[in-house]
This record gives C-alpha cells, sequence and structure tokens, in this order.
C-alpha cells in the first residue's frame, strides 16, 4: 500500500460566485391557479460549493435574511450540485440581481451586524475582514 | 454587461432540495403576518 496522500488542491484564487432565486411552489398548489402559486421566492447565494447568503420573501411578511456560520440552522445544507438548482432552468441570476434585493430588505445592514461570525471567504473580503 | 450562464438542461432540483424549500416555506406560513424573522433576531 503506497502512502500516497491525496494531492493537496491549492486554493483557488477566485471561486465562482452564483446566484440563484426560484419561488416558493408547495407541490399542494401546483394545480391550483397561478395566483395560489406565488407563495414568495427563495434566494441563494453559493460561495462556490456552499451556500453563503439566503434569503426568503414572502407576500405580508418581513424578509428573512440568513448568512452562513450566524443562520446555520435554517439554510441550505445541501452543496450546489446537490440542490440540482444550476440545471434548473432559469433559476440562476446575475449578481447584481441578487445583490440589488439583498440591499433592499436590509441585508447590508445585517451583513455589517453579524460580520465577525460570517463563514464565506468571498463574503469577509467583501466586508475587508481579514 | 454581465450574463446569466446558460444551464444545459432543465432537469429541475433535486427532491433533497424540494423538501429542503417545502420545510421553509411551512415555517414562514407559520409566522405572523410582518413578524417574520431577520436572520436570528
Amino acid at each position: 500500500e503506497t502512502a500516497e496522500k491525496p494531492v493537496s488542491k491549492a486554493k483557488k484564487a477566485t471561486v465562482d460566485q452564483r446566484y440563484f432565486r426560484i419561488p416558493f411552489v408547495r407541490p399542494s398548489d401546483q394545480n391550483r391557479n397561478p395566483e395560489m402559486k406565488k407563495k414568495g421566492w427563495w434566494y441563494a447565494h453559493f460561495d462556490g460549493k456552499w451556500i453563503a447568503r439566503q434569503m426568503e420573501l414572502h407576500p405580508d411578511k418581513k424578509a428573512v435574511l440568513l448568512v452562513a456560520g450566524v443562520d446555520d440552522m435554517k439554510m441550505c445544507e445541501l452543496s450546489l450540485d446537490e440542490t440540482g438548482l444550476t440545471r434548473k432552468r432559469g433559476a440562476e441570476v446575475l449578481e447584481n440581481e441578487f445583490e440589488d434585493a439583498w440591499k433592499e430588505h436590509g441585508g447590508t445592514e445585517y451583513l455589517i451586524g453579524v460580520q465577525q461570525q460570517v463563514s464565506s471567504k468571498f463574503l469577509q473580503a467583501k466586508l475587508g475582514n481579514k | 454587461a454581465n450574463k446569466v450562464p446558460e444551464t444545459a438542461q432543465d432537469t429541475g432540483t433535486t427532491s433533497e432540495f424540494d423538501k429542503f424549500l417545502a420545510t421553509r416555506a411551512k415555517e414562514a406560513e407559520e409566522q405572523p403576518p410582518s413578524e417574520g424573522a431577520r436572520g436570528n433576531t
């Protein structure tokens, strides 16, 4: 048996940042009229393989803003590939679409408030943390 | 201008993810109107 160690992957200088938005639609609502289908929106920012930010918007409710390292219990634990989001047509959105919605619902302030706990390296860099 | 990468085919999200999303939707439904939590607050 060789003592071959797995080649340690050098950290990529940049990790893909991908953004998604999908409607909350329950299976029981699938066949109802279009009005019933709109239950709000689920937003996600993936820093590489794992989720960094999650935002949930529901009609008549405050936005739910979640950040990895702070709100992990309520966040998607699946890797990006495991979610299937990359294969779902229309789910991926532009960075600015996510950021605009995030800012609009108080995300900037929330992120600043929890910046010491943020686990995403991308967000840490964005916040100026070392 | 940025461009959204094209997805190869629409195979939908996985059942595990759909389950997760349904749980989140249910939790939101249980929140009283305008009382939804923001983060841990």
